[in-house]
Parts: structure tokens; C-alpha cells; sequence
């Protein structure tokens, strides 16, 4: 067969295969735990174990798309049937996980997402199971389920008490050797025609990534994220010559609740815009985030690097991530769920039609509109949609400058880029609708 | 089946079965035969990545390949029994949303945690058809409104098709089944609380009038879903003002909706905000004697910016559709367990 074929209908085929030469093979059926009603993988085998670990969509972009050619058709066979005993080997760690966090009174998150990739790990190391499964498991456990070594939140809060002054007087200092406004921000024009090449006229991705990565190399984004400390206008400004249309002052997207904003607080908690959050709970948060806390560097070093981040550009490290927050922001002026209208950049415009017909929206409109206490808050979020959408996509890209801040535009490519800024909308929405949910669940039940 | 770039365009949100899967959203009309073909709005190609599930690989890869300025196609389903089990989770939304518990029309509220369990059983045979992001993927979030405790006492619920609920629920979770020292749900807890709900007395005043409620303006299991549930009347003294009372369903209390009025002659509009008690004075700009003057009959009553007089005939064929259900001249096998329950109970 060599017309191109649905991505998870090959998947499907190859996983059947893999069961049943499973049990052919060892008499038992081990896959029974990754496999859905129908004898095909679950959604979540695929994309938490086959997608990254077996297919490696990353390394091979051609495997991940929604249609596979017949060359892809057969490699994903082939790596499927090649991974098929260790995929088993997973299987069965992912029981002996399963037994060892109802021992440890674990409770809460998706098992499989957090343990199949676990239990490939674990088969790569180790095979099957041995004798000292139980041991071995026990361990994983232990390991994804408690902080790393001197990494924790309350280890966080222990070195500020100890370091407070220090802290606080280093955060005074960086604060006041920051430029002060003294460099005028760059002119809009040149930003405008860099977004509109990457977000509009790009016909092919080589294209795309040319602009990108110009745009990436070209310091404006540090610059006009500098701007964003010191008084003046330079979203609005920037907005306006890209000719995003803004009405009112609260439809220009900001990181703070001042304009502009000031020197964060050591510790505290509590505000919700990025650049209004105080040094602790930007660190505790990459903490939270970061999985493998043994990687990240000690509490004193994040602290330190946290408080001259503070001054950056937009907060954030990385010509990379300074410049997709400069995108980001372009972008979340234009979505308006609530109120769609024309964007100036195809890219946005696509999204921005995307969220509004997101199904229920509409039907729960109505509903929301009238204000109940129990959506307080929520209504207003969907109608300056740009709010949560900068909050996430700042503190995605936080934490991906906390911990790669030396990447560039050849790892982290336009596609990425694109994906990244829609994912972010995707999840956004997403929260608003749990939230519709879950208020009018809570009414009337 | 249809498949097309724009959503479906049903006459009321409760005239329609909708689920929302990973990169569109299913429709079927509510009246249908459930092997209906729905419609099928596809807002994401990219992400549905189980269309082949439904229509047959080709049609899948047609459906992606196709010129985005195609809008509409009409496509054979290939597989009729996974349609027909989104047809069942899409119904069982249904009836979490809309359906219409009246004390007025005896019609019994479902129980909602042995109606969430099914649904969220059911999710979960339906997870390939679901992303992280779909709105009605998450089998947790239809037990969202209920305590672990409430969950727990489904296994000792006195039918046996509700235990077994509990048993797939178990499963689903790979948890250890909860000790059985929760007190167990009474059998009456289901039943309707006894009593009548708060009836709206007759109209004092000048003038006095009743109105339906439109069910989309206002939450789910919290007013009466009957016709003419809305009692208004006219005082003329002190001031003029409208009092207007809706009925709830009983231990109920009203959700801060708005209520308008309005008049064609002399043209006027006012509204307020419902109070929880489920009543609201709402101060008209006449004075007394324009009052004694006007026609009151053309006085419309709008919940939540809604005037339900159109919509009526539709909630007839509502109210008969769910008594066929539950009368039991209808389709048993079809029915979900809660229904039965109801059915049983109105024996």
C-alpha cells in the first residue's frame, strides 16, 4: 500500500501485532494494561510511551504527523515490532509501579502519564523484572514522588530565612544598575515587518525558520522587552504599528499589574501576574515544574540567577525565549474568544477563529452571562483572554530559560514556536472550560 | 455523516446531543433514531486523529487532504457500533445537562451520581476519541460534583446494576476498593424528596399572568422544568412594580439570573436580578394610573435575556420523548441506568 495512511491506524495495526506476537511468544499477556476496549493501544499508551520513546516524533517529525506516507508507514512498523519485548518488559514494571504506590498510599494524577515512561526507563535498564523488582520499583517511586535533595519548596523557604537581608539587598542592587530608560526602544516598523514575515508570509517552514531565527538574532526582542520596565507605551506602540487594532488601554497585553512594573518582592505570594510575583514563588514554581529537580542547580544558585532575571528582558533569559515572548505578545492581542474579529496575522487569525468555535463556549455564553457569583472572575478572563494567555506563556517560557536559556532557533524552530503559542491558547481555553464545567457541576448538584 | 468546517446549528442547545471529541464536535438531533447519522464539525482536522475509527481510513485521509476551502462532505460511515457508543456518551451529557425534573409534570430527577458513574465509565471506553484539552474526556470530571464517600456507596446500593457501576468505576481507577464502613445511600435517597415544591400562589394585584421558563438561561436541577412555572403579577400601590416568583425544585435555591420584563404598549423594559428564594419585585416607570390603563396580557417575561414562548413545542417533545423512556414503552436495553431507576420508580 503506498497512499498515505492515518498516523494511529498504523499504530493500531502494529500494537495488535505486538500483543499478539507478545503472546505467542511468552504465553502471557502483559500489553493488557496499555491496551484499550478494542484491542488497540490506549491514547495514553501512544502518547506517553510510543510517540516519545519508541517513535521519537521529535527526532522524526515525519513519524508524528496526522497522515504517514508509506515510508513512515513501515518504520513505524518496524520500530514497534523491534521495541515490542521491551514495550512488555514496560508493561510489567508499570504493574509493579502500580503496587508499589498503593503500598506508599499514593493518590492523585494520571498513573499512566506518570508512569508509563517511567516503567520504559525502567525496562531499558533493567529488562524484566527480577527478583529485586519490588526494591528497584520501590525506589522509582521514591524518586518521582519526592523532591530532590535539597530541592524542595520548604528547602527554598529555609534559604531565605537564612539569606533574607543578603537577598533583599542584592535584588535592591540589581534593580537600581538596571538601565533606565535611557535607550529608546526600537522602532515598531522594524518589529512589525520581522512578525508579519514570520506570522504571515512565510510559504514554506525553511522560510518561516529564516524569519525566525532573524528575528531571534536581531536583539529586538531584548530591547523592547528591557522597554517594558521603564514608563511609556511600548507594547501599545509596537501593537499599533503592526496594526493590531487596540481600543482601550486594557486591550494592551502586559506582565504586570503596574505600568511599568517595580522591583518584586523576595518572598510572597498571592500575585497572579508574572513580573508582579516575588523571587520565591518564581523559584518555587520551577521547582514544582521541573521533574528531575536533581538536574537544576542548587537552591542558592536558582535564587541568585532568579534575582537578576528579574531585571531582564521580559524576566526571562535566552535571546530565544525573550524573542517568542515578543511574538506571544503580538499574538495575544489578537485572540478574542468572545468577540472574534479579523487579525492582522494569519497565524493568530486561525487560532483566534479556533477558540471561538470551540464547542460550549457558545452554550455556556449565555449562561455565564448572566453573571452567576459561582463564574466570577471567569467571564471577565474569557473576555481579556490575553490575561491568562500571557500569564501561561510567560511562565512556560520561564521555565524553559531557567533550565535552557542557551538554546537556539535550530533546536527551538519555528514549528516549535508556532506549536508552543498554540498550545498555550489550547491549554488556556481548555482551563476556562474546566472552570465553566466544574461551576455549573457545582450548581444545582 | 456530514462533515463540515461549521458547527451545527440546533434550534436550542437542549434540542441536540453534542460531544466534543479531540479536534471536533458531534451532533445529533435529539429526535433522531439513534443510528442517525450526526454532524460532524471538524474544527481541528489535524487533531482527530480517530476519524478512520468512524469513517474508514480513506475518508480519513480524504478529510485531511481535502482544500480548506471545502466546506462541507457527506461521508459513509463505516463503523456504526463506536458511532453508536459516542451517540450513548453523548446522550448520557444529555442527561446530566437538560434533563427535565418537574415535581409539576412528575417527572423524577435522575440520581446523579449513579448517572455521573455511567458516564465516566463510558468515557473511559471511549478514550481514544479523546486529547488532553476535549472538554468531555476527563472521566474524573463527571464525578467532579460528587465525594469519594457518595462514589463508595454505590457498593452497597440495593440493585445490583448500580454495584456493578461501581465495579467498572473501580476498575477504571486500579485502586483498592474502598472499605465498605460508609453507611450506605438509602434506597429513598433517591426517590423524590416528598412534597410539593414551592408553588407560585395566585397574583394578587391588578393584574396577574404566568410564563415558562426558557431551560437554557438558567442551570441545570435547580428550577422546576415544567411549562408556566413563572407567576407574575401587577401591584398598582405603592409603587408599580412587578413580582415575580419562578418555582424551584424542592431544597433548591435560585441562581442569580436576570429577569426582564417588557411591555409593547406603553413600551417599556426593566429587569433585576433573581433572588434565591427564587423571587424578585421588579419596579416598573409607570405610575398608577397608566398602570390601570394598560393591556397586561402582552407583558413578556425573559430569564437570563431569553423569551421562552417559541421554544415550547420544542420542550413538549422534550418532556414526551423522556416519559417514553421512562414509561417504559420505549427502548429498555437503551435505557442508562439512572433512567431505570427513575422508571422503576414511577411504577
Amino acid at each position: 500500500m503506498t497512499a498515505p495512511r492515518p498516523r494511529t491506524a498504523v499504530i493500531d495495526e502494529a500494537w495488535r501485532t505486538a500483543v499478539a506476537d507478545t503472546v505467542i511468544g511468552t504465553g502471557t499477556d502483559p500489553l493488557s494494561v496499555m491496551t484499550g476496549r478494542d484491542g488497540g493501544p490506549l491514547a495514553r499508551t501512544v502518547k506517553c510511551l510510543l510517540d516519545p520513546l519508541v517513535l521519537r516524533i521529535r527526532a522524526n517529525p515525519a513519524l508524528g504527523r496526522p497522515l504517514l506516507e508509506a515510508d513512515s508507514q513501515g518504520e513505524v512498523a518496524v520500530l514497534i515490532a523491534e521495541a515490542t519485548p521491551r514495550i512488555a518488559d514496560a508493561a510489567r514494571w508499570f504493574a509493579e509501579l502500580k503496587a508499589c504506590r498503593r503500598a506508599a498510599g499514593i493518590t492523585g494524577g494520571n498513573i499512566q502519564e506518570q508512569y508509563f515512561p517511567r516503567a520504559f526507563e525502567l525496562a531499558v535498564a533493567f529488562g524484566p523484572p527480577g527478583p529485586d523488582a519490588r526494591a528497584v520499583a520501590a525506589e522509582m517511586i521514591d524518586d518521582i514522588h519526592r523532591p530532590g535533595e535539597g530541592r524542595s519548596v520548604d528547602d527554598l523557604a529555609a534559604h531565605l530565612d537564612r539569606q533574607h537581608a543578603d537577598l533583599d539587598a542584592q535584588l535592591d542592587r540589581v534593580w537600581a544598575a538596571a538601565p533606565t530608560g535611557d535607550q529608546a526602544p526600537p522602532a515598531g516598523t522594524e518589529t512589525a515587518a520581522l512578525l508579519d514575515a514570520l506570522l504571515n508570509g512565510s510559504a514554506t517552514t525553511a522560510e518561516r525558520d529564516a524569519h525566525w531565527d532573524r528575528l531571534a538574532g536581531s536583539g529586538l526582542a531584548a530591547r523592547i522587552g528591557l522597554a517594558v520596565f521603564t514608563p511609556g507605551s511600548t507594547i501599545a506602540d509596537l501593537l499599533d504599528s503592526c496594526g493590531v487594532t487596540i481600543v482601550e488601554v486594557v486591550d494592551v497585553p502586559t506582565l504586570s499589574a503596574q505600568s511599568p512594573p517595580t522591583r518584586p518582592s523576595l518572598r510572597g505570594s498571592g500575585e497572579e501576574r508574572p513580573l508582579d510575583r516575588s523571587i520565591a514563588s518564581r523559584v518555587s514554581t520551577t521547582l514544582r515544574r521541573s521533574r528531575d529537580r536533581g538536574d537544576l542547580p542548587a537552591i542558592g544558585e536558582l535564587v541568585d540567577d532568579e534575582i537578576v532575571r528579574s531585571r531582564a528582558p521580559w524576566a526571562l533569559d535566552g535571546a530565544v525565549w525573550q524573542a517568542a515572548m515578543l511574538v506571544g505578545v503580538v499574538v495575544a492581542a489578537q485572540l478574542r474568544p468572545l468577540a472574534p474579529q479579523s487579525c492582522v496575522h494569519a497565524f493568530a487569525d486561525t487560532m483566534s477563529r479556533r477558540l471561538a468555535t470551540q464547542a460550549h463556549i457558545a452554550y455556556t455564553r449565555r449562561y455565564l452571562l448572566s453573571q452567576p457569583p459561582a463564574c466570577a472572575g471567569l467571564a471577565d478572563d474569557l473576555a481579556v483572554f490575553w490575561r491568562p494567555y500571557m500569564n501561561r506563556l510567560w511562565v512556560r517560557l520561564h521555565g524553559r530559560s531557567v533550565t535552557e536559556s542557551h538554546v537556539g532557533t535550530a533546536e527551538f524552530d519555528s514549528v516549535a514556536l508556532l506549536d508552543l503559542l498554540e498550545g498555550i491558547a489550547r491549554s488556556v481555553s481548555y482551563d476556562q472550560r474546566s472552570r465553566i464545567r466544574s461551576a455549573i457541576e457545582r450548581t444545582g448538584r | 455523516m456530514r462533515i463540515s468546517s461549521a458547527p451545527a446549528a440546533p434550534a436550542t442547545p437542549w434540542s441536540a446531543l453534542v460531544l466534543e471529541v479531540a479536534g471536533g464536535t458531534f451532533t445529533w438531533d435529539l429526535h433522531q433514531p439513534r443510528d442517525a447519522a450526526p454532524h460532524l464539525q471538524l474544527w481541528a482536522a489535524g487533531d482527530a486523529d480517530w476519524l478512520w475509527r468512524i469513517v474508514g481510513e480513506s475518508a480519513h485521509v480524504d478529510t485531511l487532504t481535502a482544500p480548506a476551502t471545502r466546506r462541507d462532505t457527506d461521508v459513509e460511515v463505516t463503523g456504526p457500533r463506536e458511532l453508536a457508543l459516542l451517540h450513548r456518551l453523548a446522550w448520557g451529557h444529555w442527561l446530566r445537562r437538560w434533563w427535565p425534573t418537574s415535581i409539576r409534570d412528575g417527572i423524577d430527577p435522575l440520581p446523579a451520581v449513579v448517572l455521573d458513574a455511567e458516564v465516566a465509565v463510558l468515557t473511559t471506553d471511549c478514550e481514544m476519541y479523546f486529547d488532553g484539552t476535549a472538554f468531555d474526556g476527563d472521566p474524573r470530571a463527571a464525578l467532579g460534583g460528587h465525594s469519594d464517600a457518595d462514589i463508595a456507596a454505590l457498593a452497597r446500593h440495593p440493585r445490583p446494576d448500580v454495584r456493578n457501576l461501581h465495579r467498572l468505576l473501580l476498575d477504571l481507577d486500579a485502586e483498592e476498593p474502598e472499605p465498605m464502613s460508609i453507611p450506605s445511600g438509602n434506597a429513598d435517597d433517591y426517590a423524590l424528596a416528598a412534597g410539593p415544591g414551592r408553588s407560585a400562589g395566585p397574583g394578587t394585584g391588578i393584574a396577574h399572568g404566568r410564563a415558562s421558563l426558557p431551560w437554557e438561561s438558567v442551570p441545570a436541577h435547580t428550577f422546576d422544568a415544567a411549562e408556566n412555572t413563572i407567576s407574575w403579577s401587577v401591584d398598582a400601590a405603592p409603587e408599580v412594580v412587578a413580582q415575580i416568583r419562578i418555582e424551584l425544585l424542592p431544597g433548591r435555591t435560585a441562581e442569580p439570573v436576570q429577569v426582564a420584563v417588557s411591555l409593547p404598549e406603553p413600551e417599556l423594559h426593566a429587569r433585576a436580578t433573581l433572588d434565591p428564594t427564587g423571587t424578585i419585585p421588579i419596579p416598573l416607570p409607570l405610575n398608577a394610573a397608566q398602570a390601570w390603563r394598560t393591556d397586561w396580557s402582552a407583558l413578556v417575561v425573559a430569564v437570563g435575556g431569553v423569551d421562552a414562548r417559541d421554544s415550547r413545542t420544542s420542550r413538549e417533545r422534550v418532556r414526551a420523548l423522556v416519559r417514553e423512556r421512562i414509561d417504559g414503552n420505549g427502548e429498555p436495553a437503551g435505557l442508562f441506568v439512572a433512567e431505570q431507576i427513575v422508571a422503576d420508580n414511577s411504577y
